[in-house]
């Protein structure tokens, strides 16, 4: 998977739902998800290795019916194989 | 132990000689109700805390950001907010903020002593009879039924058609579930259909609420920061006389439809937790502790937006409320 994959799986994904996400370039980063062994402590959880996944991040402006400007943010996480995790958006 | 944690220097700052002793003979009838006082330079609080605390200890900050300002956390998440606001700094007992263990509860000032005073004088206030109010933005119908459930709410209100000229409120309803857009510029939180973001609530909305347990997942619900109270949702829930507030200060996540994830998940296990009859503060933090374990299970790691959540949602009000069937 490159960045170019992910880009086009996120946007096949994210633009069946959020059509009017369809023109917004998205930011994508391959990340690695790391928790501390000291808050796999407090959770009483024995601590997990780090996992490397592909977070692409939609963002883009709306005016609100009172003139208002707000950020909507959607982001697609994504496992190293392609497959989408979850989708999420601002609220 | 239940501890009020002030720092007069601040207060002084804010309110004045008067401010400072009224708030003492305040503190002083707070003592003979059974509460201990600890009084500290906002910067030295987490380590006082430390020194301070045992097993099941609950603390109360007393007033807003001015008085005992939030932790700023670098935004892990990539959107336009520079710092997540936090008041994990305060419940836990380590560097390690994600997950923290000790009960910590703010009561905000507004900038008006009287309502900090007021929010003091009415803490170990219960709730009773469950009745729910929820409103949703429509867009988002499927993934707050998802949290409503929970409180086996009747009827969910979507926005739109719902918006602030024609929604009624009830007064005496025990829990307050809302899903809708929230700003930091503008107290109003919005619904949506598509590209329409009506506005769905403001704080002229809530002169008939007389008391509760509220909710959000808003953007910035919780943001109250050189906010008077009738510029906040939050800080105008409170002094309407509910008791809890949970909200995020800044720009809050969640799914479109189910399984809840983000901020829908943290809403949905505190009021699981307060339909148990756990204190408020206790299923706050219970919450916290069952939302890691619920999407380490089932994702395998945190994400941007699950460490967000975890750092940006508080609590406002009394962690003694307790839901009482």
């Amino acid at each position: 998977m490159d960045r170019r994959d992910i880009e086009r799986i996120a946007r096949d994904e994210i633009i069946k739902d959020f059509p009017e996400f369809a023109d917004v370039p998205p930011h994508i980063e391959e990340r690695e998800m790391v928790v501390s062994d000291s808050t796999y402590e407090k959770a009483r959880m024995k601590p997990r290795k780090p996992s490397k996944v592909w977070v692409a991040v939609f963002r883009k402006y709306f005016k609100t019916e009172d003139g208002q400007e707000i950020e909507k943010v959607i982001r697609a996480t994504i496992d190293s194989k392609g497959k989408v995790i979850k989708i999420t958006h601002s609220h | 132990m239940k501890c009020l944690v002030w720092d007069r220097k601040r207060l002084k700052k804010r309110f004045g000689e008067k401010g400072v002793k009224d708030t003492e003979l305040l503190l002083d009838y707070m003592t003979r109700k059974g509460f201990s006082i600890l009084q500290s330079e906002a910067e030295k609080i987490p380590e006082k805390l430390k020194k301070f605390e045992k097993p099941n200890d609950v603390f109360i900050l007393l007033g807003g950001d001015d008085l005992i300002p939030f932790g700023r956390v670098k935004n892990p998440a990539y959107d336009g907010d520079e710092y997540v606001y936090t008041d994990n700094i305060y419940s836990s007992s380590d560097d390690d903020l994600l997950l923290p263990e000790r009960i910590v509860a703010r009561l905000p000032d507004g900038g008006d002593i009287e309502f900090l005073h007021l929010l003091i004088q009415k803490l170990g206030e219960d709730v009773d009879k469950k009745r729910s109010f929820g409103m949703s933005a429509k867009v988002w119908k499927l993934a707050s039924r998802e949290v409503f459930r929970v409180l086996n709410g009747r009827r969910l209100l979507l926005s739109p058609p719902v918006t602030y000229r024609d929604i009624e409120l009830p007064s005496r309803h025990t829990f307050f579930y809302f899903n809708l857009h929230g700003s930091q510029d503008t107290p109003f939180w919005y619904g949506q259909e598509g590209d329409r973001y009506p506005v769905a609530i403001t704080p002229k909305n809530l002169e008939e609420i007389e008391y509760g347990v509220v909710a959000t997942e808003a953007c910035y619900g919780a943001y109250i920061i050189g906010k008077k109270i009738e510029e906040s949702m939050s800080l105008t829930f409170l002094e309407r006389g509910v008791s809890v507030f949970i909200g995020s200060t800044t720009i809050a996540y969640g799914p479109f439809k189910p399984p809840s994830t983000e901020a829908d998940l943290i809403v949905k296990l505190f009021f699981e937790e307060m339909l148990k009859g756990r204190p408020a503060g206790k299923a706050f933090n219970n919450a916290r502790h069952k939302f890691f374990r619920t999407m380490i299970k089932t994702q395998g790691f945190l994400d941007e937006d699950d460490q967000k959540t975890l750092l940006q949602f508080v609590f406002l009000g009394d962690p003694f409320t307790r839901y009482r069937r």
